[in-house]
């Protein structure tokens, strides 16, 4: 079928518990969806729904309980430390709620970082430059790449952070709730920039969110309710 | 525009200046206080190794192998040690010197004694009997005559030290002359009470004696064999009575050893096949044919004096000076070896194995401060460790999001151990230039040595530390420990840091 083969992100019956002490918390319950490549998809849900946690789980940092989880046709179950890093660094981007840039690294520096990681030829190293230089130019961002980023607002920390998870050209970028600490204009800005980046480079890109505007321009949005799906709707381009 | 972990991670210390100077202040103080400590131990130990092998002991010492204290500044009090002898001491003597590494060598016996002068002069020391010239060639450093004269070859007599002579003096009304006559006593389990009369030749002083140097008079050999009871046959000298002793006390030497009572020392008339046995001191042998068969052997007691004989050929130790200080060790297992081939019951020690309290002194304030030095290292450690976990803590968001960015866990710990070896290069390094200026600075100065006691360790009045090579080389070794060992744990507590923290907050 046309639609599995152009699944990227797979959940199947995923359950996930959380121990509180001696309670214990069904965060997801029985969760299945696939998600196509190339799209604006949203999480959305009230506070404890377990948006997180499903971001968590596509992103590697943590492990479902039972149920299989499929990022770009490989099961994710029982991986090992390493090979999930390698996955982490190939395949995924992330965007942070509180931007995580590292305070010690100016924005080009910050923007590379994540290329430290997987080895690089010297011509690769030439492209990477032209690509970051690309990235900074489409956040616009030229003027700060010197700077580091207690001298930039959230907005501007956010776009480098949209550009430092572009930068490995990961096919899934992840993003848990990017405007939360940002101003409604900020928020909006940010949003059309990732849209733009959706459109030109065919990312997909995962959110969990409360802001309706991410809701409203998603492809695909699924709506949770105590961890479980209570919709499912991808609207038909 | 590239950057490395080694930048990220001096970043990283410049942003937290405070904890890097904390961290920093520490090793700093803590390398300096090594590099003077060491420095100045070493100065200390080179000056008191410098003073006694030239003054009192020499490198090496020969000591039997049965003389369970070994001394050179002290009497061996113990019963066993007391009359231990090398008693073929010119044989030994003559293979000594043929080891390669040895430049010269003397006897030395050593008592402990009362002392008598005139009336109700008293007073004790040390009795160190030497042959003069012998003694002097090796000890050239070693004697400073302040009255009267050094022993002379052959020649009967005591050169006091300034402080027994100060002692003396206070306790007799008459002032005491170098020709005077004095009685010393010596106090032996092993042989009894012996007492002669010597003449006082002259007074000596070592300019920075410690208590125990203070006490030592030189006497001659014949003298000091005959208050130790070192004999020719010494189970006989145990059966002595007073008559005998006093005997022995005023016995004629001119007499005993003519060329006549030479072929008393020959071993076929005397003692044929058990003979040898005569000259050891621990076989049974000699205590079966012992005194009575001696009696009758000898008949007549002139015979029996020249058994009661000093042994000419014994001396508690041998004293040994190398060529070279820094082959003492080879030159010592030679020795041994060689020993142990002659089947000679001998052992050759270093010189701090003999050389009393002083010597000693250095060696347990050597302890106390790497003792010290190693409890402040451990709180070094300590603190260090608190403050690097408390950093990693604070960049736990950092850390995760560095994880979920694809660090490996190898990167972390690069990252950090980069940042600890760097604080501790950058501030041993400026640690080892403080402790060398404060050296330089002492050095051009000098310590004023004030007591006596000081006097003592210091070796002289004034105390110029030098700065030695080994206390950098120690300290920079300390610290790569101290860096290492205080980084494992807050390494092991980023390693820990999971990706899921950069999601928090
Ligand atoms: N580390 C954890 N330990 C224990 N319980 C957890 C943990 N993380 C999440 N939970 C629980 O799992 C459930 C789902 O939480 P999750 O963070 O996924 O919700 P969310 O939809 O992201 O909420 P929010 O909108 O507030 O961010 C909640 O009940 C939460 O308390
Ligand atoms: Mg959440």
């Amino acid at each position: 079928m046309s639609l599995e083969d152009t699944s990227i992100i797979e959940f199947n019956n995923v359950n996930k518990y959380y121990s509180l002490g001696k309670t214990k918390v069904h965060a997801v319950k029985d969760v299945s969806f696939s998600l196509k490549k190339g799209d604006f998809v949203s999480f959305s849900g009230p506070s404890g729904s377990g948006k997180s946690t499903i971001l968590n789980m596509v992103g590697c940092i943590d492990t479902s309980d039972t149920g299989t989880v499929i990022i770009d046709k490989k099961v994710t179950n029982g991986l090992k430390e390493e090979e999930i890093t390698k996955l982490r660094h190939e395949t995924l981007g992330f965007i942070f709620q509180s931007f995580n840039l590292i305070p010690v690294l100016n924005i080009y520096e910050n923007i590379e970082f994540p290329l430290l990681f997987g080895k690089q030829t010297e011509e690769e190293k030439k492209e990477n430059k032209e690509w970051i230089n690309y990235l900074i130019k489409t956040v616009g961002l030229e003027e700060w790449r010197e700077h580091k980023p207690n001298e930039l607002s959230g907005g501007q920390r956010q776009r480098v952070a949209v550009a430092r998870a572009l930068v490995t050209k990961p096919s899934i970028v992840l993003a848990d709730e990017p405007t939360a600490n940002l101003d409604s204009k900020s928020s909006e800005a940010i949003i059309q920039l990732m849209k733009k980046m959706n459109k030109n480079l065919g990312t997909t890109f995962v959110f969990s969110t409360h802001d309706p505007t991410i809701v409203e321009i998603a492809d695909h949005v699924i709506t949770l309710k105590d961890g479980e799906i209570v919709s499912n709707l991808r609207h038909q381009q | 525009m590239n950057f490395s972990t080694a930048k990220l991670a001096y970043r990283n210390l410049k942003l937290h200046k405070s904890k890097t100077l904390i961290i920093g202040v520490l090793i700093t103080l803590n390398v300096a206080i090594l590099v003077i400590g060491s420095s100045i131990l070493n100065t200390l130990n080179t000056g008191i190794e410098e003073n006694y092998v030239n003054k009192y002991t020499g490198s090496i010492f020969i000591s039997p192998t049965d003389n369970a204290e070994p001394s050179l500044i002290m009497p061996s009090f113990d019963s066993d040690g007391a009359n231990a002898v090398i008693d073929n001491y010119s044989q030994v003597e003559e293979a000594v010197i043929k080891i390669n590494g040895v430049s010269d060598t003397t006897g030395q016996i050593n008592a402990a004694g009362l002392m008598t002068i005139g009336e109700n002069g008293t007073g004790f020391g040390i009795f160190r009997g030497i042959d003069p010239s012998d003694y002097q060639q090796i000890f050239p450093e070693g004697l400073n005559i302040t009255d009267g004269s050094f022993l002379k070859s052959g020649e009967e007599g005591i050169v006091l030290s300034q402080y027994v002579y100060d002692m003396l003096n206070s306790t007799t009304t008459e002032e005491i002359k170098v020709g005077d006559k004095i009685l010393l006593t010596s106090i032996n389990e092993t042989s009894g009470t012996k007492v002669r009369e010597v003449t006082i030749r002259g007074i000596h002083q070592y300019d920075d004696d410690s208590i125990d140097i203070s006490l030592i008079c030189f006497i001659d050999l014949e003298n000091i064999r005959a208050l130790n009871g070192i004999l020719l046959n010494t189970e006989t000298s145990l059966n002595l009575d007073d008559n005998e002793k006093a005997n022995l006390g005023a016995f004629d030497e001119e007499a005993l050893f003519s060329s006549e009572s030479d072929s008393l020392f020959s071993d076929d008339n005397l003692f044929s096949d058990s003979s040898d046995s005569l000259f050891t001191t621990d076989t049974e042998d000699t205590l079966d044919i012992s005194t009575d068969d001696i009696y009758n052997i000898l008949g007549d007691t002139s015979q029996r004096d020249v058994l009661n004989t000093i042994n000419e050929d014994a001396f508690s130790y041998m004293l040994i000076k190398t060529e070279d200080s820094a082959n003492t060790k080879s030159v010592i297992n030679n020795l041994n070896t060689m020993f142990e081939e002659n089947g000679w019951d001998l052992i050759a020690y270093e010189w701090t194995k003999g050389a009393g309290m002083s010597a000693q002194l250095a060696d347990v304030i050597s302890i106390v401060f790497y003792g010290i030095l190693a409890l402040i290292a451990i709180v070094v450690v300590i603190v260090i460790m608190n403050t690097l976990v408390v950093s990693i803590s604070e960049r736990t968001n950092e850390i995760g999001t560095m994880r979920a960015l694809g660090a490996k866990k190898n990167y972390i710990k690069n990252m950090i151990s980069l940042e600890t070896i760097f604080i501790t290069i950058v501030f041993g390094i400026i640690g080892i230039i403080l402790g060398v200026s404060i050296l330089g600075i002492t050095g051009q100065i000098g310590i004023q040595a004030t007591g006596t006691f000081t006097k003592i360790l210091l070796g002289g009045d004034v105390f110029i530390p030098r700065i030695s090579g080994s206390s950098i080389l120690l300290s920079i070794i300390s610290i790569t420990i101290v860096s290492v060992v205080s980084s494992l744990y807050p390494v092991s507590v980023a390693l820990r840091i999971s990706p899921r923290e950069a999601m928090s907050k």
